[in-house]
């Protein structure tokens, strides 16, 4: 009875609680220093840490301040702090930041500004405008001759060009309260922002006339969101409400820099002219505003059934920039079409739920659920356009828009779509140790542009569990899934063309995008767990997923050829026509894991585990200026390629009491993770479709990660630990994609299309990484 | 939620009350006495709708179980079908959108029960949420252990550098989303974090709207930006109508060194079409303003 009294009494008084794990770390090797794939979402320093922080005050009964940090002071630290009453009211203050870095070695040519605006030095664009264009012949040594365009710009980066800092902070603060005044009622209010600052990379496409580049673009976001809510809660049902409100704000709408090449715009003809400066509308502002309607009931014969309704409206009506920035060609534009785009859509769920288990063999569940993307944005008619500052894009063909100084116009096109999903679901125990699910859901999708403006989906599913023993349970699922189509349109596009395409171009009219064709799906998964005894378990998982696209229109596979008879030339008589369905041909994914657990006893336990995972990926294509005309089969015009990506991942943990009392303890956590990708391409080396004489193959890509960390804990005091940590982590890889990535790719024998472009050069060095802590852990008994 | 009770209704449910249930319990069960007091259940005083609190609020009335110490005359939660075991902890936890769609999820209709992954009696200091194992991460991947894998690719959410967890994204107990998704789509799940991709552009790219998952796998990839092939073979699903076949267009190709071109380096399509998730540009019909 006195120790019981004691207990309420230290209950009823004020108490202090709290642990704190900190101490020195060292990186024992570090190669290379810094590395920003190490700290891609993190900071790891060296020097002291102080990793966790917490500390509770229970001021007196029901009442509590709790107070948590981790990786305090760093760039990925996290802090909360949480107040109130129970069971009446709490009060919670959070913030969390992480980094995002991009890149061990960018180096940028460009100078920012500020508000978006890159420059490039004037005397470099000048002679770079006034210089040859690029050669090697005097002397055909594989570098640029000097004084060509090349040899100016791959100078200028490899002297002037600074290191570029590629990367951004995130800060979120947030804020939540909630009020509970009697058992009842809830009422809740939250509100968070959360900023992203620094830079990200920013590709400024130039297109074919003009050479491409790259540059560090700010990144200043921010985003507002609110929210409030109530909810009343009976025995048996509750109903809640809740408005959300969200903004967000970038501060940069335009990028604008300088072009390598031309110092002035430059005329080239009526219509086109090189310009001296780009620009582009990189981010853009939008509210969003939502309420939500939620509620259930439960009811006899343990069945409940729950509703939803949602909408949300996210607007966006940032100015437009003009048409170009090059100053020869905007006067000659013709006028916007509206100030701005005032876009606004509309995303409503409706959903519906009704679950039961009248019978403890016998369970069943059905479902409705309407999701609508309804796009109110206009649709607008552009008289006419510059994709890239150079050049409005022009009719080429009298038949396909009239004159030939006819300027194209383009429609905008606001796509929107609504999926509605009707299903059931019915479960029996025919015996204790068997469980069997059969379900049905057909998911119907209606688009309004699309090459398909309508398609069902039916998905069948059947599951088998076996709960055998205490030591063996066994589920296996099956699914097959069918995607149909009302057909297929593959000039949907038209519309965006007011006076039609710049030429009728020759083009395959077999090609199907994957997400609209009709599929076939077949998976399965399997998952076993054996525990024969309470100190070992084995687990293993197996799943298979294939999926496979056919023609809408004339149910073939993809890769498959037709014959279209029709009279094209109008001469009464019908051509035959052989179209190759093009695009993807199937996809293969297939896992594979195992594991174990060994707890031998209170001091020991082991655990490994490994898997295995295979993507397959096929697709065919043929060259859309076939060389034999339209309708011609010619394997010189086909191409395709598959790709494979492999990845293998072990796992393996101990953790060890090193003697009885458990005062040394040894745990360690090891893994390893290899991917590698192969495109194999596939055409007819001199074909039309390549144009090159060689069937070159890609190089392997891989990546592999290696961590090992192990600790040993030695318990001084009841109230006091101290720790040793190691800890390994090496990133190995090899990728064609960013391996050669130099902030200049132009020189002779590299791609032509890169002579004088500028890039960052991004690129993750591998590391190498070995790290020692020495670290104390004290914590209140 | 936790929540207090009106002083018109009957039922007294005083921290004291609570805290003499859980007295009398520890006589016998002092360890699960100890760790109860630390988890959320010891520190409230709110009594299920049947009014028990604490540890009755559980395991039920316990006098006849006192009084006879029979393990039969209380009820073992443990011991439970799944059905009635869920049915228990709902009786408290069916309010909130975290927990209210859970009859009818995917995970209920399997028959996971709540102990499934959470743990109410621990040793020591309770891991969050009551986890049944020690971290969220730990407990959601000792069954999608695919999950667990490829998250260790080089592309990956910073999960293992615990910023983010699994229910980040999803509501394990029922959401109105598919893949149960704290959203009510994948865009919106994506979206609430990557706000700058939410706006209605003047071009759109289909895809982009419909679902992220297209381009992207979220749960991790060994090509950059979580993408789900390697550029420019992604782009080349859809627009394989483009004259640029899979092919390295190395100039170098018969050179001992290899250098793609610009359609394969860096990021591939996208060095061109860079506003590849809409553009609000005039003249940004082909995403490269």
């Amino acid at each position: 009875e006195e120790e019981a009294a004691a207990k309420t009494a230290q209950e009823t008084g004020p108490v202090l609680a709290g642990e704190v794990l900190a101490g020195p770390q060292w990186y024992v090797q570090e190669d290379p220093n810094n590395s920003a794939k190490f700290n891609e979402y993190r900071e790891v320093p060296n020097g002291f840490v102080l990793e966790f922080l917490s500390f509770s005050w229970l001021p007196r009964p029901g009442y509590y301040l709790d107070l948590s940090a981790r990786d305090v002071s760093q760039l990925d630290q996290r802090i909360g702090f949480d107040l109130g009453k129970r069971d009446l009211w709490q009060f919670s203050f959070h913030w969390a930041e992480n980094p995002r870095r991009w890149s061990d070695r960018a180096r940028q040519l460009f100078t920012s500004q500020g508000g978006g605006d890159f420059t490039l030095n004037d005397t470099l664009q000048a002679a770079v405008q006034a210089a040859p264009p690029s050669a090697d012949t005097a002397p055909a040594d594989g570098q640029w001759d000097a004084g060509t365009k090349g040899a100016l710009i791959k100078s200028a980066i490899e002297t002037s060009a600074a290191a570029a800092s590629v990367g951004w902070q995130r800060e979120v603060g947030s804020f939540d309260a909630s009020f509970t005044p009697t058992r009842h009622w809830t009422f809740d209010v939250g509100a968070q922002r959360e900023r992203r600052s620094g830079t990200a990379p920013q590709s400024l496409g130039m297109y074919f006339a003009l050479a491409p580049a790259e540059l560090a673009a700010p990144l200043d976001f921010k985003t507002d969101q609110a929210r409030v809510g109530g909810e009343y809660a009976a025995e048996h049902w509750n109903i809640g409400a809740q408005l959300m409100a969200s903004e967000f704000e970038t501060g940069t709408t335009a990028i604008t820099w300088d072009d390598q090449l031309f110092l002035v715009d430059t005329p080239v003809n009526a219509t086109t002219a090189n310009p001296a400066r780009g620009r582009m509308s990189p981010w853009s502002n939008s509210d969003l505003w939502g309420w939500k309607l939620y509620g259930g009931a439960s009811f006899a014969g343990h069945s409940r059934i729950n509703a939803t309704y949602s909408q949300s409206t996210t607007t966006q009506d940032d100015p437009f920039l003009p048409t170009t920035i090059n100053g020869l060609l905007l006067p000659i534009a013709g006028p916007l079409p509206a100030a701005s785009l005032d876009g606004k859509y509309e995303l409503n769920l409706g959903s519906i739920t009704l679950a039961s288990r009248p019978f403890s063999w016998l369970r069943y569940s059905a479902w409705f659920r309407d999701y609508n993307y309804d796009n109110k944005t206009p649709s607008l008619t552009f008289a006419d356009y510059v994709a890239t500052d150079y050049q409005f894009s022009m009719c080429g063909s009298a038949n396909a828009c009239g004159a030939t100084t006819n300027r194209l116009q383009r429609r905008s096109l606001p796509f929107a779509y609504e999926k509605t999903d009707l299903g059931a679901s019915a479960g029996f125990r025919p015996i204790s140790w068997m469980d069997v699910i059969v379900a049905f859901d057909r998911e119907k999708t209606d688009r309004n542009i699309a090459a398909v403006t309508s398609s069902d989906e039916d998905t069948v599913k059947v599951a088998l569990d076996f709960d055998v023993n205490d030591w063996l349970t066994l589920r296996v699922t099956a699914r097959r899934q069918e995607r149909r189509a009302d057909g297929y349109d593959a000039e949907y596009f038209l519309e965006s063309f007011p006076i039609g395409e710049a030429n009728i171009a020759a083009a395959n009219e077999g090609e199907r995008k994957y997400m609209w064709t009709d599929r076939d799906r077949d998976s399965g998964a399997l998952m076993v767990e054996i525990s024969p005894t309470p100190i070992f378990s084995v687990f293993a998982e197996a799943t298979y997923a294939k999926e496979e696209f056919f023609d809408p229109i004339t149910g073939k596979r993809i890769g498959e050829s037709f014959t279209l008879t029709e009279d094209r030339n109008f001469d009464t008589i019908p051509e035959n026509y052989t179209i190759l369905l093009a695009g993807r041909i199937d996809d293969k994914i297939t896992t594979y894991s195992v594991g174990g657990t060994v707890t031998p006893g209170a001091r020991w336990s082991l655990y490994a585990d490994y898997t295995w995972e295979d993507r397959e990926y096929r697709m065919a294509s043929r060259y859309r200026n076939v060389s034999g005309g339209i309708g011609t089969d010619d394997p010189l015009d086909d191409w395709g390629s598959d790709t494979t990506d492999r990845y293998d991942t072990a796992n393996l943990g101990f953790d060890a009491g090193l003697t009885e009392n458990k005062k040394w303890r040894l745990n360690g956590d090891f893994s390893w993770s290899r991917g590698t990708d192969l495109i194999h391409t596939h055409f007819v080396p001199g074909g039309a479709a390549s144009g090159d004489t060689t069937l070159t193959e890609f190089p392997k890509v891989k990546t592999i990660l290696s961590i090992a960390q192990v600790g040993l804990t030695y318990k001084a005091r009841t109230n006091l630990d101290l720790l040793f940590r190691y800890w390994y982590e090496k990133w190995d890889e090899d990728n064609f994609a960013s391996d050669f990535n130099l902030p200049y790719m132009g020189d002779p024998g590299n791609d032509p299309g890169s002579r004088e472009a500028i890039y960052l050069g991004l690129d993750f060095l591998d590391y190498t990484n070995q790290i020692l802590g020495f670290m104390v852990r004290f914590h209140s008994p | 939620a936790a929540f207090a009770q009106t002083q018109e209704e009957s039922k007294p449910e005083t921290p004291k009350a609570a805290s003499s249930v859980v007295e009398a319990c520890g006589t016998c069960h002092e360890a699960e006495a100890t760790s109860f007091r630390k988890n959320p259940h010891g520190k409230t005083a709110v009594a299920n709708w049947n009014g028990e609190h604490a540890c009755e609020s559980c395991h039920g009335p316990g006098a006849a179980h006192m009084e006879s110490g029979d393990k039969a005359a209380i009820r073992n939660p443990g011991k439970l079908s799944s059905t009635e075991l869920n049915e228990l902890c709902l009786s408290c936890h069916s309010r909130g959108e975290e927990h209210s769609r859970w009859t009818g999820s995917p995970h209920e209709g399997r028959n996971l029960s709540c102990l499934t992954c959470h743990k109410i009696h621990q040793e020591g200091e309770p891991s969050e949420h009551l986890m049944a194992k020690r971290t969220e991460f730990d407990t959601c991947t000792s069954c999608h252990l695919r999950r667990k894998a490829s998250l260790m690719r080089s592309s990956h959410m910073p999960m293992r550098e615990k910023q983010m967890t699994c229910s980040s994204c999803h509501n394990v107990h029922g959401g109105t989303g598919p893949a149960m998704l704290r959203q009510n789509s994948v865009i919106e799940n994506c979206f609430s974090c990557h706000a700058e991709k939410r706006a209605p552009f003047l071009w759109e790219h289909p895809p982009v709207k419909e679902n992220c998952g297209n381009c992207h796998d979220p749960h991790g990839s060994q090509h950059p930006r979580l993408l789900v092939a390697k550029l420019p073979r992604l782009c080349q699903q859809c627009h394989d109508e483009t004259r640029h076949p899979t092919q390295p267009y190395s100039d170098a190709s018969l050179a001992p060194e290899f250098f793609p071109n610009s359609r394969m380096f860096d990021r591939g399509c996208m060095n061109c079409h860079s506003q590849i998730h809409g553009s609000n540009h005039p003249s940004g019909v082909r995403f490269m303003r």
